[in-house]
């Protein structure tokens, strides 16, 4: 009764006796300024993202902590907003890395957590590695989906189906000279799609309206 | 025009892969395989008339073949 009423919320500053140690701070802090280092370097920009969003969610939780809320409660109110964030990013173009990273790392901590409970563990331990390695693994999967999708044929399939995901990001053209070509207009153009990044060419050469040559091309 | 000339023309506008030259030869209605075709673009580059770009890829995998000036010079002969 003597040792409760020390760690007791008297000051409001423990209420369940989990508040965040000094390893929560610095595994948090290092995650983020690794995560930095990562991603400026270019040496693993998909980790590093990872990373700065791991760190991220532990620094919110800590400090949600800090300022009296259950601990508990912090990471799993932390891990619902990644996720919820997470699925609105999904939504904005360009940011599908990001969003998927905050929906691993809220799955995964999440789960992390109730994971190392059961296996004896404290919440705490397991909620962060389930951050830290949901972050990078959903910025992976992305990454991966994205992979897939950026293939020549599937690009090609997007473009002649989907036109209003490319965005035109350069366009050239010249007067055709070649014996065939003569008196036409070559065209280079280049598209990038504004969900995946992936960028895809085409070439066109057209006189008085008819298509004499036309490619696709890509690796620029 | 010869084949060589041909593989010019088609590459004096712009940089072709193999298939899009291929083309240029069925537009002007030249029967041409792959396999000559292939040792013709090997004697251009040889001769410093073009060379194997990198700019970028056609979907097929292929890498484009530029002019060089000396190969517009060339081409100017047979204009």
């Amino acid at each position: 009764v003597v040792i409760s009423d020390y760690i007791t919320p008297v000051m409001l500053t423990d209420s369940t006796g989990y508040a965040p140690e000094w390893w929560s701070w610095a595994l948090s802090g290092v995650q983020v300024a690794l995560g930095i280092v990562l991603c400026a370097t270019g040496v693993g920009a998909i980790i590093g993202a990872g990373l700065i969003v791991s760190g991220s969610s532990m620094l919110i939780s800590n400090t949600m902590s800090a300022l009296g809320m259950d601990d508990r409660l912090s990471m799993q109110l932390q891990s619902g907003l990644n996720v919820i964030a997470g699925i609105g990013l999904s939504f904005v173009p360009g940011m599908g890395a990001l969003g998927a990273s905050m929906i691993g790392a809220g799955v995964l901590g999440f789960g992390g957590g109730y994971l190392s409970e059961a296996l004896g563990g404290s919440y705490g331990l397991g909620w962060s590695i389930g951050t830290i390695v949901g972050s990078i693994v959903g910025g992976m999967a992305y990454k991966a989906i994205v992979n897939k999708l950026s293939t020549p044929a599937n690009m090609m399939r997007s473009f002649e189906n989907h036109p209003s995901r490319w965005k035109l990001i350069d366009q050239a053209s010249s007067q055709a000279t070649g014996r065939a070509y003569r008196g036409g207009i070559s065209v280079y153009s280049k598209y990038q799609n504004i969900w995946t990044s992936g960028r895809l060419g085409t070439h066109s050469i057209t006189r008085l309206g008819e298509v004499l040559h036309y490619h696709y091309f890509f690796g620029f | 025009m010869t084949n060589k000339e041909i593989i010019l023309d088609a590459l004096i506008n712009d940089s072709e892969a193999i298939t899009q030259i291929k083309e240029y030869f069925h537009l002007l209605s030249v029967e041409i395989s792959l396999e000559e075709l292939n040792v013709v673009l090997e004697d251009l580059v040889e001769d410093e008339f073009i060379f194997i770009d990198e700019i970028w890829v056609n979907e097929l995998g292929e890498k484009p073949y530029t002019i060089t000036d000396k190969g517009k010079q060339e081409w100017e002969k047979i204009r």
